[in-house]
């Protein structure tokens, strides 16, 4: 908008420097991509933990998982507007407020799980990982991102372009996007199994309940 | 309730997909039902009687 009253800013020398800013103004695009593709990894660690150690996560885990891939979801929303070759500020600012309130979000309930065993002489939950907990290296990455996006944010004016061109752009979020809904296809089944026909997970799951729910097991 | 919500953000990335507003609206949804889900399973007080 300009001062005098109401136009939308499309004058020549916005879309010159539009034009100039080449790599640097798909920064965000590629940071979402590093963002959906990054926390979906981390959802992914947990499920390699969940089946490669065959550990049950605990109800706060899966809270936590939830968070991770709304925020997630958050940077996918920037890369579904990227692929269409126009993103406008505010496609940008709806998903970084998504995936920032769902790390505020995952923080809390990270921060919580690790106040629940922060004792001296509590072993904790489950198995640690590079000499942490998992809960405890994800209030490590949900601050760290919050940190990022906030980065990211404040340097928006030059790297935000409103028009990204189409290659590889869109193959490269068609992939992000394909691996989000996988990633969340597989931990929907790996929940039913773990919860079966209730409501929700006990404190302290210690089985597949589906398959004594259905009496395929004793 | 976590079988749901783990539907439900299938249902986001559809949604997402479809560029629709019901994309983001779902999202909260979503985020919604995981608060209630963290409060559902917050059994004592956040103090847990430390000292801050």
């Amino acid at each position: 908008m300009d001062d005098s009253g109401g136009t939308p800013s499309t004058s020549p020398v916005a879309v010159a420097i539009d034009e100039r800013r080449g790599v640097l103004g798909q920064v965000q695009y590629w940071f979402a991509c590093l963002f959906a593709v990054g926390w979906t990894g981390v959802v992914c660690g947990g499920l390699a933990v969940q089946f490669g150690d065959w550990d049950y996560p605990c109800p706060l885990c899966m809270v936590q998982r939830m968070f991770m891939l709304l925020a997630a979801l958050g940077a996918a929303y920037v890369v579904r507007q990227g692929m269409t070759g126009r993103v406008s500020g505010s496609d940008y600012m709806t998903g970084w407020g998504l995936a920032l309130v769902a790390c505020v979000g995952g923080g809390f309930t990270s921060w919580r799980q690790t106040m629940l065993h922060i004792l001296p002489g509590d072993k904790g939950y489950g198995s640690p990982v590079l000499g942490l907990h998992l809960y405890v290296w994800a209030w490590v990455l949900f601050v760290a991102s919050i940190l990022a996006v906030g980065v990211v944010l404040a340097f928006a004016p030059v790297t935000a372009d409103r028009v990204l061109p189409a290659s590889p752009l869109r193959a490269v979020g068609r992939c992000v996007l394909a691996f989000v809904a996988l990633v969340i296809a597989v931990n929907l089944v790996a929940v039913f199994l773990l919860e079966g026909f209730h409501w929700f997970l006990p404190d302290d799951p210690s089985r597949y309940q589906f398959f004594y729910d259905v009496h395929l097991l004793p | 309730m976590d079988t749901l919500i783990f539907g439900g953000l299938l249902v986001v990335v559809v949604g997402i997909w479809r560029r629709g507003v019901v994309g983001v609206g779902v999202w909260w949804v979503v985020f919604v039902a995981t608060c209630f889900l963290l409060a559902h399973h917050i059994t004592s007080g956040l103090g847990l009687g430390l000292s801050y």
